[in-house]
């Protein structure tokens, strides 16, 4: 009666954990927005097409070119009246299955979709089994071993028990047979309520609630993630947040450090994305970042002059100096013409012991470059600062 | 003896892992357009040259899709020059500024010495037309405008196997 109940309650928690789960993936699926606007239709679209030159990103979520120009294509063939199949079947045939974020549910793709299912049902099934299996479990053999000074009513338990044994195949028949005998022997030739032993056996087993348990999270994390699946690729997918998330960024877009980042990301060997992620990091004082991504830029091209003179700067925020004037010194040898080279050599020879004349010659080739710059005035007040002999602010 | 039986599978697995995976090559990409019509394109070159591959037909084509920032372009650049030098009679040769400034690009492809044009593809549609999935590639079109075969970074032994290819059919 009480394994009937018990039986009672599991069902009553597995339906409920179904019923749970269930009321999650509709929720899950309900919450997707229907595509009603142009952009939204494009990006919907776009988000089960993997970008082409991205790592992991879709093409809706990656900044490069060729995902731009994906999107426009998919824009335009959604105002000529192309569906939403049309414009995939397009992309198939130029670059394969490959660029389906979710794969066909036809030959090996057939394995990612129902694969996690069919491993979440052997699963269940596995530990419905193994509940099962221990819910029925005996002490083991040694256990029964005979103890003499026990009464009759003990040998009773004892002999029902072993009349249950030799159909779980846990003593030879052999053995059951001498024990059987010598319970007999012990003046124990009736059997017990078999209630009585089951009553022992109820009181300290958890392993059939363990079971439950882990089969319910199961069912809830199978459930979820079948749901979540087709949209895997959501708005921040494969993306670097910025250092210093702004609330509320998400929602409106990506912020240009983000943006910048990715892109380089996307372009790993382009020296140009990496002195741009750079340059938008130092705009927004992330100055880590964008010492790495100019030192990442110089990695990829040694000459690069965005990215020497972006450490440069750096390295006079630092207060070094000499470190400073050796990156200027490669510029040198590749853009003699570079009026920001001629700033910041000024700038690092005006704070350097003995250096207020180069820096006064620097400037002097900056203003002959750039005489309407906004920063003309004020490098002339330095200029004339330094031959007072006072420091640069 | 037994325990040696049940690692047999798993070395059966990865030698048939090898053997497939080794057979690739990893310059060739799997392209669905190879052997099917290169998709038509009407381009204009930095001097507003009108190309289209309708006006290229006939002759044996080499399509190069490329940037000046591109560092394997820089270094697959020279067997381009010395096969344009070589094979410039008879078969036309081209490339396409993929994601570059068009002054950059141009002005990179000169100093190389290349001689053949380059193409402005400002929205990327040629690039998305071809499958492209980023630089250098390079499509090799037969003179009846079908891609016969498609290479990532050229060395001069691919260059020569893939001109060969469509010399072969002109």
């Amino acid at each position: 009666m009480r394994r009937v109940e018990k039986r009672t309650v599991y069902a009553a928690l597995g339906l409920v954990v179904l019923l749970v789960a269930g009321i999650g993936m509709v929720l899950l699926w309900g919450s997707q927005r229907s595509a009603t606007t142009m952009h939204d239709r494009v990006q919907s679209i776009a988000a089960q097409l993997r970008c082409p030159v991205c790592q992991g990103e879709s093409v809706a979520d990656s900044p490069s070119g060729l995902a731009q120009s994906m999107r426009t294509l998919i824009r335009r063939e959604l105002q000529r009246g192309k569906n939403s199949d049309q414009i995939k079947s397009y992309f198939v045939q130029r670059y394969g299955q490959w660029i389906l974020l979710a794969p066909p549910a036809s030959g090996l793709g057939a394995v990612v979709w129902f694969g996690p299912p069919l491993a979440l049902l052997l699963g269940l099934i596995g530990v419905g089994v193994l509940a099962f299996s221990w819910s029925r479990r005996r002490p083991a053999p040694s256990m029964l071993r005979m103890d003499r000074s026990q009464d009759p009513e003990d040998a009773a338990l004892e002999l029902d028990r072993l009349d249950q044994m030799p159909d779980e195949r846990s003593i030879s028949a052999e053995e059951y047979r001498l024990r059987r005998d010598a319970l007999e022997r012990k003046g124990a030739g009736v059997s017990g309520p078999k209630d009585a032993s089951a009553g022992k056996r109820s009181g300290t087993r958890i392993w059939p609630h363990v079971a439950a348990l882990t089969a319910a999270a199961l069912i809830i994390a199978g459930t979820i993630s079948l749901a979540v699946q087709p949209r895997d690729s959501g708005p921040l997918n494969g993306s670097i947040p910025s250092s210093n998330p702004t609330p509320g960024r998400q929602t409106a877009g990506p912020s240009p450090v983000v943006k910048a980042a990715n892109y380089a990301v996307a372009h790993p060997r382009n020296p140009a994305a990496w002195v741009r992620l750079g340059s938008v990091m130092l705009t927004h004082r992330e100055y880590g970042g964008a010492r790495r991504a100019f030192a990442r830029a110089i990695h990829l091209d040694r000459q690069n002059e965005g990215a020497r003179l972006g450490a440069a700067f750096l390295d006079i925020g630092r207060s070094r100096y000499r470190d400073a004037l050796a990156q200027l010194t490669i510029v040198k040898r590749v853009d003699p013409s570079s009026a920001r080279l001629w700033m910041l050599e000024g700038l690092a020879n005006a704070r350097l012991p003995g250096g207020h004349g180069r820096a006064i010659a620097a400037w002097k080739r900056f203003l002959a470059l750039k005489p309407h710059s906004s920063l003309a005035p004020a490098v002339r007040g330095w200029i004339s600062r330094l031959r007072q002999g006072a420091e640069v602010p | 003896m037994k325990r040696a039986l049940w690692a047999l599978p798993p070395v059966v697995a990865l030698v048939v892992l090898f053997a497939v995976g080794f057979r690739h090559d990893p310059s060739s990409v799997p392209s669905p357009l190879v052997a099917k019509s290169a998709p038509a394109f009407h381009l204009r070159t930095p001097h507003g040259r009108a190309v289209s591959l309708g006006s290229l037909k006939g002759r044996p084509l080499v399509i190069n899709f490329f940037a000046s920032w591109c560092v394997a372009c820089h270094t697959e650049q020279p067997a381009m020059v010395r096969a344009y030098q070589r094979w410039h009679r008879r078969v036309t040769f081209l490339g396409v500024i993929f994601e570059d400034s068009t002054p950059a690009a141009t002005s990179w492809l000169r100093s190389t010495g290349s001689g053949w044009p380059a193409l402005v593809d400002p929205s990327g549609q040629m690039a998305v037309d071809y499958g492209v999935t980023g630089v250098p590639e390079t499509f090799f079109i037969d003179p009846r405008g079908k891609i016969v075969h498609k290479t990532l970074y050229l060395t001069p032994a691919r260059l020569r196997t893939g001109i060969d290819r469509i010399l072969r059919r002109a």
